[in-house]
C-alpha cells in the first residue's frame, strides 16, 4: 500500500513538473526563436555521409567550408583556407588555412582536421552518398605544416573547388567524428560555423544556436555575428500543410510553398514571397534513345513539338518559373549563349509523326505503323510537380494520336528500377548543381544516370575535356555551349521549367538570403523584428 | 405495410451512382482527360462544378469517376468472393486436418489487417489498377473465408445434409447442390458489406496515389489532389468526398438490413 501511495506522489509530481515545464516553454520562445519549416524528412543528416538538400538548409550553417562560392560575382571567395594555389598541371590544390579558426567543441581548426574529414569522407566502410564523389579523382592529402595542405589529384578535376564550397564537405570537428563514428554522429554534429548543433530528433525538429565565437566568417555574409539565437527546424512533408503551419504561426519561414498558395498568402500583409531560382536541371524527362519509336529522331522531336510549354508552366507553376529551353537552368549558368526558344506546333509533330511512318486512319484513336500502335511510356517520380506536369504531357501527346500510358513512380527506388528494365520511353530526373560538370553523369555514354542511353563520341569528349579544363574557364564555357547544342539537336530531353524555390517569410523577418546553390539559406544574416 | 424510406433512398442513390458510370458519355460530352480552360475556376465561373488544378472539367471528372470508382471494388469483390467460397467450402466439405490447416491459415492472415494486406501487395506489385483490383481482392479474402466458413458450417449441421450423405450424394455434389445454394443469400448479404469494405479500400489506396496515372479519373485519386487546394478550391475535395462516404454509407446500410430481413 506504502508504494502505491509514494507511486501516486511520484507521477503527481512527475505531472506538476511537466506542465510546470511546458508552461515554461513560451518564455524561452520569446528571447529570440525562429521556426524554420523544411519539406523532407532525410533519412540521415550527416552531411559528409548523406546526400539530401535538405539537410543542408540547417547545416550550411553549422559548417563552414575551405572556399565558397559568391553567388554575386560567381567567383569562389576564401572561407577556411583563406588563399589557394593550383598546379599548372591542374593536379594539385595547395590551401593555406586560417589559423583563427576553433571548432564550437574548442578542437583548434588545422591542416590535420582537414585530413580527417576527407579520410572520413573516403572511407569505405561509411558510404558516403554524395561527397566521395564530388572529390572526383581525388588522391590523397598532404600535410606541410600545420596551416598548410595539398589535395593530390589523379587526373584534372575542373568541379573541385565547387565541390568544396558546399555543406557535404563542410569542416567537422576530427574530435567529434572520432567520438561518434559515422553510424552516431549525425546526431551530434560539430563545426565551425555561426550555429552550432544542439539536437536533432529524426522526423521531428532539429535545433541549432547561435556560436557567440564566431569570427571567421566570409565575405558572402552580410553580418559578421549571427542575431537569431534559436532556430529550430520542424518538419512539414505533406505539401498541403505548409501553408497552414505559416498561418497558424507554427513556422516562420517555409520553403516549397505550393504557387497557388504561394499567391495566396503573397496577396495577404502578413507575408512576403522570394521566389528562390536553383541552379542545375529544370524541370525535365529523358528520351530512351534505345527503344523504339524514341530511338528514332523525328519522333522524339515530334513529342517536343506537341507540348504546349508555356500553359504547362502556366497551369502548374504559376506565374514564378522561366519557361526553360535548356538542359541547365537558366540560374548559375548565365554565359550559355541564347538557344532558340521551344515551339509548339503540333501541325508541324503531326508531320513529322507521318514521316517516321506513323499514320493516324480516321476512326482510329491512335497512329499506328504496320499495325503497332503508337505508345508512349511515360514516367514521372512524385516529387515537385512531376505528376502535374505528366498529366498535361499525357494529354497533349494524346492529342497528335499517341497513346500514353502514364506512370507516376512512389519514390526514387521505383523509378531507377523501371529505368533499369529499360521499360519506358520518357522518364523523369533532375538534379541540382552550380558545377556544369553535372551534365556529366547524364550525358556521357558511361554516365551514372545516362537514362537516355544516348552514346555519342563526340559529346563524351567534349565532356571529358570539359572536366579536365581547370585552369581554362573559357575553354569550359565554349566546351558546354557545344554540349548543350548536341543535346538540344538529337532531341535528348524535354525540358519544362527552371527550378523556383517559393519561400514564404513571415512579416518583419529580415536578412533571408541564399547561398550560390539556392537550396542554403544564410542563416546568419536573418533578423527577427525587434518586439 | 410500413415504408423504409431510407432503404429507398438508399437504393436511388446507388442506382444514380451506377447509372452515372454507365451513361458517362451522355451526361456530359466533355472530356475528363483534357484542359479545357484555366485552373481552378469556380463552380460560377465554369458550371456545373469548376475546372481542378489542371484545367479539366471537374464535372466530367467526377461523373467518369463513377466508373472506375465503382469497377474496381466490384471486380475485387468478385475476387474474393470466388476465391474465398471457394475455399472456406472446400474446408467444409473436406473437413478434418485440411479444414484445420485452412483456420490456422485464415487466422494467422486475419492478423495483418486487410488493408495493410493489399498495401504490402501494391508494394510489391508496383502501382496500377490492375494491382489495385487483386490487392483488395485478395486483401480481403481470409475475412471473407472466416466468415464464410461459419455460414456453411451452420448449414452443415443441419439434417439435410445428413440426409444427402446418407443418399450417397458424393462431397462435391454436398457442396454444389445443397450447402452453396441454402447458403446463397447469407453469402450475398456478406457479399454486399465486403464491397463496402472494398470501396473503402480501393479508395484509400488510390488515395494514396496508388493507382498509378492520375489522369485517370477516380474519386479517391481526386480527393488527394483536391486536397492540395482545400482553401481555394474546398469543392475539389468536398464533392469527391461526398461522393465517396455516401456510396460506402448507402452500401453498407443495405447489406446489414438485407442480413437482417
Amino acid at each position: 500500500m506504502k508504494t502505491y501511495k509514494n507511486k501516486t506522489l511520484l507521477l503527481f509530481l512527475i505531472l506538476t513538473v511537466s506542465t510546470l515545464a511546458s508552461a515554461c516553454q513560451p518564455s524561452s520562445d520569446a528571447e529570440s526563436t525562429l521556426h524554420y519549416g523544411l519539406t523532407l524528412a532525410p533519412s540521415g543528416i550527416d552531411p559528409h555521409l548523406n546526400a539530401s538538400a535538405e539537410l543542408g538548409i540547417p547545416l550550411n550553417s553549422v559548417y563552414d567550408t575551405l572556399v565558397f562560392l559568391d553567388p554575386e560575382s560567381g567567383e569562389f571567395v576564401p572561407g577556411l583556407a583563406e588563399r589557394w594555389e593550383i598546379s599548372s598541371d591542374g593536379l594539385r590544390y595547395t590551401f593555406y588555412l586560417r589559423k583563427d579558426v576553433r571548432f564550437h567543441d574548442g578542437t583548434p581548426f588545422n591542416a590535420q582536421a582537414v585530413q580527417e574529414n576527407i579520410d572520413y569522407i573516403l572511407n569505405p566502410d561509411n558510404h558516403s552518398q554524395k561527397a566521395a564523389t564530388m572529390l572526383g579523382p581525388l588522391n590523397q592529402t598532404e600535410i606541410l605544416d600545420e596551416h598548410t595542405i595539398v589535395f593530390v589529384l589523379d587526373e584534372p578535376f575542373a568541379p573541385l573547388l565547387d565541390s568544396l564550397s558546399q555543406v557535404y564537405l563542410g569542416m567537422a570537428s576530427p574530435t567529434a567524428l572520432d567520438q561518434w563514428g559515422a553510424s552516431e554522429y549525425q546526431f551530434h554534429q560539430v563545426g565551425t560555423g555561426p550555429y552550432r548543433f544542439i539536437e536533432y530528433i529524426p522526423n521531428d525538429h532539429i535545433t541549432l544556436e547561435l556560436n557567440p565565437d564566431y569570427a571567421w566568417g566570409p565575405s558572402i555574409y552580410d553580418n559578421t555575428k549571427a542575431s537569431v539565437e534559436r532556430i529550430v527546424f520542424n518538419f512539414y512533408e505533406d505539401a498541403a500543410s505548409r501553408a497552414l503551419a505559416l498561418e497558424r504561426r507554427e513556422a516562420d519561414i517555409l520553403g516549397e510553398i505550393p504557387p497557388h498558395e504561394a499567391d495566396r498568402l503573397a496577396s495577404s500583409a502578413d507575408f512576403s514571397l522570394s521566389p528562390v531560382a536553383i541552379p542545375g536541371q529544370p524541370l525535365q524527362f529523358f528520351f530512351n534513345t534505345t527503344t523504339s519509336p524514341t530511338d528514332d529522331l523525328r519522333v522524339r522531336q515530334a513529342l517536343l513539338l506537341a507540348v504546349d510549354k508555356k500553359s504547362v508552366v502556366l497551369t502548374v507553376f504559376g506565374s514564378h518559373s522561366p519557361v526553360s529551353n535548356s538542359p541547365l537552368s537558366q540560374a548559375g549558368y548565365e554565359w550559355i549563349s541564347e538557344l532558340p526558344p521551344s515551339a509548339h506546333n503540333p501541325e508541324g509533330a503531326r508531320k513529322l509523326l507521318e514521316e517516321a511512318g506513323w499514320i493516324l486512319e480516321s476512326q482510329e484513336p491512335y497512329r499506328k505503323r504496320d499495325n503497332e500502335t503508337l505508345v508512349i511510356k511515360l514516367i514521372a517520380p512524385p516529387w515537385g510537380s512531376n505528376s502535374e506536369v505528366a498529366q498535361l504531357l499525357k494529354a497533349g501527346w494524346e492529342n497528335i494520336g499517341i497513346d500514353v500510358e502514364l506512370t507516376i513512380a512512389p519514390g526514387f527506388g521505383t523509378l531507377k528500377e523501371v529505368q533499369s528494365s529499360g521499360d519506358y520511353h520518357a522518364i523523369g530526373i533532375n538534379f541540382f548543381g552550380t558545377d556544369p560538370d553535372l551534365l556529366r553523369s547524364f550525358y556521357a555514354s558511361d554516365g551514372f544516370y545516362n537514362w537516355t542511353g544516348f552514346s555519342d563520341p563526340e559529346i563524351d569528349r567534349m565532356l571529358n575535356e570539359a572536366a579536365r579544363a581547370s585552369l581554362a574557364p573559357d575553354r569550359r564555357v565554349e566546351l558546354y555551349n557545344q554540349i548543350v547544342r548536341a543535346i538540344i539537336d538529337n532531341a535528348l530531353v524535354l525540358p519544362i521549367r527552371d527550378y523556383v524555390n517559393l519561400v514564404v517569410v513571415h512579416q518583419g523577418i529580415e536578412g533571408l538570403k541564399f547561398s550560390a546553390q539556392g537550396w542554403f539559406p544564410n542563416l546568419i544574416d536573418i533578423q527577427l523584428p525587434s518586439p | 405495410m410500413r415504408i423504409h424510406w431510407l432503404k429507398i433512398l438508399c437504393v436511388l442513390w446507388l442506382a444514380t451512382m451506377v447509372l452515372m458510370a454507365i451513361i458517362a458519355p451522355i451526361i456530359t460530352s466533355v472530356d475528363p482527360y483534357k484542359p479545357i480552360g484555366s485552373p481552378l475556376q469556380s463552380p460560377q465561373d465554369h458550371p456545373p462544378l469548376g475546372t481542378d488544378a489542371l484545367g479539366r472539367d471537374f464535372f466530367a471528372r467526377v461523373t467518369y469517376g463513377a466508373r472506375l470508382s465503382l469497377s474496381i471494388p466490384l471486380l475485387a469483390t468478385l475476387l474474393t468472393v470466388f476465391v474465398g467460397t471457394s475455399v472456406s467450402l472446400t474446408a467444409i466439405v473436406v473437413g478434418g486436418l485440411a479444414d484445420r490447416f485452412i483456420l490456422a491459415l485464415t487466422n494467422a492472415a486475419l492478423a495483418i489487417p486487410g488493408l495493410l494486406l493489399a498495401m504490402l501487395l501494391v508494394a510489391g506489385l508496383g502501382p496500377g489498377i490492375p494491382t489495385v483490383v487483386i490487392a483488395v481482392g485478395l486483401g480481403g479474402i481470409p475475412g471473407f473465408v472466416r466468415l464464410s466458413r461459419s455460414i456453411f458450417l451452420g448449414i452443415k449441421e443441419m439434417g439435410y445434409i445428413d440426409a444427402a450423405y446418407a443418399l450417397g450424394a458424393s462431397r462435391t455434389r454436398v457442396a454444389l447442390a445443397h450447402l452453396l445454394p441454402n447458403a446463397a443469400p447469407q453469402l450475398f448479404s456478406l457479399a454486399t458489406t465486403h464491397f463496402a469494405w472494398a470501396f473503402m479500400g480501393t479508395t484509400t489506396l488510390t488515395f494514396l496515389g496508388l493507382s498509378g496515372d492520375p489522369s485517370v479519373p477516380e474519386w479517391g485519386a481526386m480527393l488527394n489532389s483536391g486536397r492540395m487546394h482545400l482553401v481555394q478550391a474546398p469543392w475539389l475535395t468536398i464533392i469527391p468526398g461526398i461522393l465517396i462516404s455516401l456510396t460506402i454509407l448507402t452500401i453498407h446500410y443495405l447489406g446489414e438490413n438485407y442480413a437482417d430481413r
